[in-house]
C-alpha cells in the first residue's frame, strides 16, 4: 500500500513537471517566433532601405541607356573580361579621346606662337649678321 | 554652263530621292529609340538582368579568347 501512495506522488510530481516544461517550450517557442518576425521586420527595412538608397526604378527612369550600359559593365567585369586584350584597348582609345583636346589646344598654341614670331621677325627687317670673330694673332 | 545644270539637277533630283527615304529612316529610329526606352522603364529588372547577363558572356568570351 505504500507503494501505491508514493507512486502517485511520483506521478503527480512527475505531471506538474511535465507541465512546467512545456509551458517553458511554449515560452521558448514564442520567443523564437518573436525573434524571427522582428529579424525578418529588420531585413524588409533593411532592404527598403537599399532600394531607396539605390533607387533603381528612378536612376533607369532618368536614365535607361545609362543603366543598362552599366549593368553591362558590371556583368563584364564579373565574366572575368576585365584583364583582357580588349580592355587594353578600349582604355587606350578613352585616354586618347580624352586627351585630344588638351593635345588640340597645345598644338594650337604652339602654332599661334610660331605665326606670333614669326609675324615679329618680319616687322622687325632682317637682322645684321653677327660680326666674325677675329683670328686669333699670331707673333 | 549646261554641265553644271545639269549637275545641279541631278543633285536636286537624289536630294529629292533620297531625303523620303532618311526621314522614315530616322522617324524609324525614334519609334524603335521611344519603344526600348517604354520596356526598359517598364521592365528594369528583367532588363538589368538581362544586359549583366549580356555583359558576362562577352566578358566571358574576352577572357577566353585571349
Amino acid at each position: 500500500m505504500p507503494d501505491t501512495t508514493q507512486s502517485q506522488g511520483t506521478q503527480s510530481k512527475g505531471a506538474q513537471g511535465n507541465g512546467a516544461d512545456h509551458r517553458g517550450i511554449g515560452e521558448r517557442v514564442e520567443h523564437l517566433n518573436q525573434s524571427a518576425h522582428e529579424l525578418w521586420s529588420e531585413a524588409q527595412g533593411a532592404v527598403t532601405q537599399l532600394k531607396e538608397t539605390l533607387d533603381v526604378r528612378g536612376r533607369v527612369d532618368r536614365n535607361p541607356y545609362g543603366m543598362v550600359l552599366a549593368a553591362v559593365g558590371v556583368g563584364y567585369i564579373l565574366g572575368g573580361g576585365l584583364f583582357s586584350r580588349l580592355t587594353g584597348n578600349l582604355v587606350k582609345l578613352g585616354l586618347r579621346v580624352a586627351a585630344l583636346p588638351y593635345v588640340k589646344e597645345e598644338l594650337l598654341n604652339l602654332a599661334k606662337g610660331a605665326i606670333r614670331s614669326a609675324a615679329e621677325g618680319r616687322d622687325a627687317g632682317p637682322e645684321q649678321p653677327a660680326a666674325p670673330a677675329e683670328p686669333p694673332k699670331t707673333v | 554652263m549646261e554641265t553644271s545644270q545639269q549637275i545641279t539637277d541631278k543633285a536636286r533630283e537624289l536630294q529629292a530621292r533620297i531625303a523620303p527615304q532618311i526621314d522614315e529612316a530616322r522617324k524609324n529610329l525614334s519609334d524603335l529609340n521611344s519603344r526600348i526606352t517604354t520596356y526598359i522603364r517598364q521592365n528594369p529588372g528583367t532588363s538589368l538582368l538581362a544586359a549583366v547577363a549580356a555583359g558576362f558572356l562577352i566578358g566571358k568570351l574576352v577572357s577566353r579568347r585571349w
